[in-house]
């Protein structure tokens, strides 16, 4: 028996999960494992199930079928391309290879919300009145939760930027990371990143006068 | 029925919680909302029965009294004092209250790299950072051993930040913040701990040395 995999779907490679939906999803452990096995490169249901086995964790094909089906209506999974196999001259078959949407998911929850160019941040108003102590009493809290919304954007945006344009080394340094760790290692850049950029100290005494 | 509290537990307002054990039982998804309902003061177990069955979560009592057993062996709850009630001229009854060891309490995650790399002299996680930086800088590469010992110290100055930031805080304060979400609270110290760290070191100076 020969076979050969034909992918068709390309993976991004760094994608914000923000809705919570999507969120819940990766509590769930069977759909967490199916996105781990994944991680490995596209695999068909029959991989799928080995990898639960080895897991000492046996699903049925149709288990498996079911959470790949719900990852996919959250475009966590897409169907990524076919394993045509020969088994005999007469006899040919083909699989569906499945793979992740992205090369790694970054979790998060959603930490402002902008209504009529005002933002609503539960977050960002705590933030604002622990700095409020340091800086004394006159603070523009609107001024302060712009300011935040825009870094954390452009954080988010340094993330995706760097995680791109990671060269060889980097990505052999992240992909001996754990899981979480990644994201601390992706944190730390991009924290860095913009405190390059923007001068806190400076910017924080223009909001509180 | 009369009733009257009495409390002689001292709450603090602040706690660190720096061990993983103690972290995980504050995430334990049937802990963390009697943690949340401890917020607004100190509660019978019959409080917290009601207060289960309003959110539409029934739980007997026994179950509430597991919680918090465990909660109080992970010294975040303790039994604060006494509910004192009169039924009759005849009959008094008190329930034990019980009330959260601290009004905020805080994870520095960053602590817990610290004490697993420090010795070896060497993180990967920071390794993976410098070299993530690379486009930030200009596509040089920074030098491991000054980024390794710039970040440890970060590193070091952040779970302090943290600590004084939350020092002394005011009522309003207080409740803005324990009003916030699990996750929510991840962020708003993760957040506040880089935003504080940014007003006393001037980064971009520090890492140029390193260039």
């Amino acid at each position: 028996m020969s076979s050969q995999d034909v992918i068709t779907y390309k993976p991004e490679k760094l994608v914000f999960i923000k809705d919570e939906k999507n969120n819940k999803l990766f509590e769930d452990e069977n759909l967490y494992h199916v996105l781990k096995f994944l991680r490995k490169g596209p695999m068909t249901i029959q991989d799928l199930s080995d990898a639960f086995k080895e897991n000492n964790d046996e699903k049925s094909d149709k288990t498996i079928y079911r959470y790949l089906h719900k990852l996919i209506q959250a475009k966590l999974v897409a169907k990524a391309g076919k394993r045509i196999t020969t088994v005999n001259e007469n006899d040919l078959t083909s699989e569906t290879l499945y793979i992740r949407t992205a090369t790694a998911f970054i979790l998060k929850i959603p930490l402002a919300k902008k209504e009529k160019q005002e933002f609503h941040s539960p977050i960002f108003d705590a933030i604002y009145l622990l700095f409020k102590k340091k800086y004394g009493k006159n603070g523009n809290q609107k001024e302060f939760k712009k300011f935040f919304d825009k870094i954390d954007n452009e954080r988010d945006q340094y993330i995706i930027d760097l995680y791109e344009k990671a060269d060889k080394e980097t990505m052999k340094a992240l992909e001996s990371l754990e899981g979480k760790n990644i994201l601390f290692a992706l944190e730390y850049a991009s924290w860095l990143a913009i405190l390059i950029k923007y001068d806190l100290k400076e910017e924080f005494e223009k909001i509180y006068k | 029925m009369d009733s009257q509290d009495v409390v002689t537990y001292n709450q603090e307002i602040l706690k660190v919680i720096d061990d993983d054990k103690t972290a995980k039982v504050i995430q334990d998804e049937n802990l963390f909302p009697v943690l949340k309902y401890l917020q607004e003061g100190p509660k019978t177990i019959n409080d917290l029965v009601d207060i289960f069955k309003k959110s539409g979560d029934e739980k007997s009592d026994k179950t509430i009294y597991r919680y918090l057993h465990t909660l109080i062996k992970a010294k975040l709850v303790a039994k604060a004092g006494k509910r004192i009630i009169s039924i009759t001229e005849d009959e008094l009854k008190s329930e034990t209250l019980y009330i959260r060891t601290a009004k905020v309490f805080i994870f520095p995650e960053a602590l817990k790299h610290l004490k697993e790399n420090y010795e070896k002299g060497f993180c990967p996680v920071f390794d993976a950072a410098r070299l993530l930086l690379k486009p930030v800088v200009d596509g040089k590469t920074l030098d491991s051993d000054c980024f390794q010992k710039f970040l440890f110290n970060i590193d070091r100055q952040r779970d302090d930040i943290i600590v004084d930031l939350f020092k002394d805080l005011d009522d309003k304060t207080i409740r803005e913040i324990n009003a916030l979400k699990w996750r929510e609270l991840e962020y708003c110290l993760n957040y506040s701990s880089w935003a504080a760290l940014a007003t006393i070191i001037d980064l971009k100076e520090e890492i140029t040395k390193c260039k």
